[in-house]
């Protein structure tokens, strides 16, 4: 009976070594004696057969198998070669050693010794698989990853793409109403000039016959003329006349000021890239928001260097000056300061535009979320958070930078680099500004 | 001491002297489990007395009521077989401090950390013989242990008990704290068994009482 016994454990499909408690070799299997390295000795120490078993720690475990009478279990995951098991498979086989399962059972006490019975299982398919899963599941999250922010920037692009057509709506509606405007306003000035002229005719005319009439002998006409006079307080007329008609025509020279900046700002024919002069769309951005930041801006500083023409889209860039001075008012409570300095950077090529406020600055924390779309601090209603994002994609176009500097309570400065003549990009102008 | 959290409506019959024995049962086996554990990891080891709950499936709220606290956390299950048929389950909460516990079964400090869900395996692997082994002599039956599988990161032990597609439908949960000094923190163990196996205690502990 023992024969078979021994029999039916060399066939097992399984490796089974017995040792007792001080970790002395007893018996091993044929699975193991096939498949180690070495060839095993009885009799022997199971850490000189086995130099790969950690020895503190699996000592533990056999000590702690024998107080409990249970099995302690390793895994592959964890303990994928507990020892040098190789491989059943030497040709079709891709690893040199073998995963196992193990499992530590206590046998029992016998002749004075404790034994204990060690299991090994060979997981290596499970263990192939699983892994090459991992890698799979891995991948496949990567992916997921990648796309998700594909799609995210997707989303923004279209957000930006969308208030870029929208902006370039608002600029042709205004440029064509500053045109209908302008029409009327140049023969309104023109007519006013006229009258101004007129006016001062007719009042000389006046003057020259009262000194006809003093002249002559009859006393009654000149006093019904005097009186006439008085009555239709003619004197009055004639000393504010001239004030209000160059008061009238001051306020139709601002319109049609402002109607040609309106008509610059979003010049219809600007949706070309074209050499253009940074400074003219400052002063005519200047104008546009001028009314907006008035009230709270005392001082707009202009120190302004000598720059040469850049090629780029002036309605577009004048866009991002606006989205800059309007911030910088509305970080201003009052006695605000804007600083616009313009420098040209003759070793890079390239120029730059710094914008500085001395309003309530930016927090740090949201400092690096100010260029995310929709992001904004406003009340509901007042900011769309896609001012700066808008800006920052200008720039991008125009193969330049836009960079933020902000201290709290003392203000904030934004930095615009633009190279003079960048590489034309298509992103921007292939849009129907 | 367990009247309170049984389970009105189960349908085992349970007398009062049997829910004794066993209880009595489970008390000595956890002195005897504090004490090995404790000459193992040579620190201080504290199992608190077991709490029965008479639980059905379909009342999950009343186990979460009459459990002392429900942890969550790192939950390792191993299964037992052999006369009676049950798992364990021990749910690591985040936290805990392995490095005393590690040292004393051989795991470096690194390994503690490399290494913890292997250290955490064995640890409930000695804690469910250690718990059920006096059982076992005592009723003098015999039990087996499956290997122990680690189930689930971070979730609280009654989801994983009353997972609606499990099998069982009632069973019995002994509720036991399990502390080594040094771990500066309390682990839970629970002993379940579904209830075809009860019968089959029961029988033993009416040999017992005889
Ligand atoms: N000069 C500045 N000073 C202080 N905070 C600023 C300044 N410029 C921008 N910010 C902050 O950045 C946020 C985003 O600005 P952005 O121009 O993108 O949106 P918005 O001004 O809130 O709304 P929108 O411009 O669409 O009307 C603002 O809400 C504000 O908190
Ligand atoms: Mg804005």
């Amino acid at each position: 009976m023992n024969r078979v016994y021994k029999e039916i454990l060399n066939q097992l499909n399984l490796g089974v070594i017995v040792f007792d408690e001080h970790c002395q070799l007893l018996y091993v299997n044929h699975f193991i004696r096939d498949n180690h390295k070495q060839t095993v000795g009885l009799g022997q120490s199971l850490f000189t057969q086995f130099p790969e078993l950690p020895e503190a720690w699996f000592r533990k475990r056999v000590e702690s198998v024998i107080m409990f009478h249970n099995t302690s279990f390793t895994q592959w995951q964890y303990r994928p070669h507990l020892l040098n098991l190789m491989e059943t498979r030497p040709i079709t086989g891709t690893h040199e050693l073998m995963y196992q399962n193990a499992s530590l059972i206590y046998l029992g006490h016998y002749d004075a010794r404790e034994l204990i019975c060690l299991v090994i299982q060979d997981a290596t398919q499970t263990a192939l698989t699983q892994m090459k899963l991992a890698k799979t599941l891995n991948k496949l999250n990567q992916e997921h990853k990648q796309l998700h922010t594909l799609n995210q920037q997707l989303k923004e692009a279209q957000s930006q793409l969308v208030q870029n057509e929208k902006m370039a709506a608002v600029g042709q509606l205004a440029a064509g109403v500053a045109h209908e405007i302008n029409n009327p306003m140049s023969f309104i000035k023109s007519n006013i000039e006229c009258l101004q002229h007129y006016t001062q005719r007719l009042v000389e005319m006046g003057h020259y016959l009262e000194s006809l009439l003093q002249k002559q002998e009859d006393q009654q006409i000149i006093v019904s003329l005097m009186r006439q006079k008085e009555a239709l307080d003619i004197e009055q007329i004639e000393e504010e006349l001239p004030e209000l008609i160059n008061e009238t025509l001051d306020g139709a020279k601002r319109i049609q000021d402002i109607t040609g900046s309106l008509r610059d700002f979003s010049r219809l024919d600007s949706s070309e890239w074209q050499l253009a002069d940074i400074h003219e769309g400052l002063e005519s951005t200047l104008k546009i928001v001028n009314h907006e930041i008035k009230y709270t801006v005392n001082e707009i500083v202009k120190d302004f260097g000598k720059l040469p023409k850049i090629y780029c889209l002036p309605s577009q860039l004048n866009q991002v000056f606006l989205n800059l001075l309007v911030n910088a008012s509305h970080a201003i409570d009052k006695d605000g300061k804007i600083i616009i300095e313009t420098r040209f950077l003759e070793d890079s090529n390239q120029i730059t535009i710094r914008i500085t406020d001395n309003g309530a600055g930016i927090p740090k924390t949201i400092l690096s979320k100010i260029f995310d779309p929709f992001f904004t601090t406003k009340e509901i209603g007042t900011g769309t958070g896609l001012g700066l994002s808008i800006s920052y994609g200008i720039i991008q176009a125009h193969q330049g930078s836009i960079e933020v500097n902000s201290t709290i309570d003392q203000g904030t400065s934004f930095l615009i680099t633009l190279p003079i003549n960048p590489p034309i990009s298509t992103s921007l102008s292939d849009q129907s500004l | 001491m367990t009247d309170t959290s049984m389970h009105p409506e189960v349908p085992i019959e349970v007398d009062e002297l049997r829910k004794d024995a066993l209880q009595e049962i489970f008390n000595i086996s956890m002195g005897q489990a504090a004490d090995s554990l404790a000459c193992l990891v040579k620190d201080r080891v504290y199992l608190s007395v077991p709490q029965m709950h008479w639980v059905e499936k379909s009342d999950v709220q009343d186990l979460k009521a009459a459990m002392k606290r429900v942890p969550k956390g790192i939950i390792i299950c191993q299964p037992f077989s052999g006369y009676l048929k049950g798992e364990i389950l021990v749910c690591y909460e985040q936290g805990a401090d392995f490095t005393v516990i590690g040292e004393s079964l051989a795991y470096t400090k690194e390994q503690v950390q490399k290494w913890q869900h292997e250290l955490l395996l064995d640890i409930t692997n000695i804690l469910g013989g250690a718990c059920l082994r006096g059982v076992a002599d005592q009723l003098n039956i015999r039990l087996e242990f499956g290997a122990p599988n680690l189930i689930d990161r971070h979730s609280e032990v009654t989801t994983i008990l009353l997972n609606s597609s499990s099998i069982w439908d009632k069973a019995l949960v002994m509720e036991i704290g399990f502390s080594v000094q040094s771990m500066s923190m309390t682990s839970d163990i629970l002993i379940c068994m579904p209830e075809q196996y009860i019968n089959k205690l029961f029988k033993c502990i009416d040999h017992l009482l005889e």
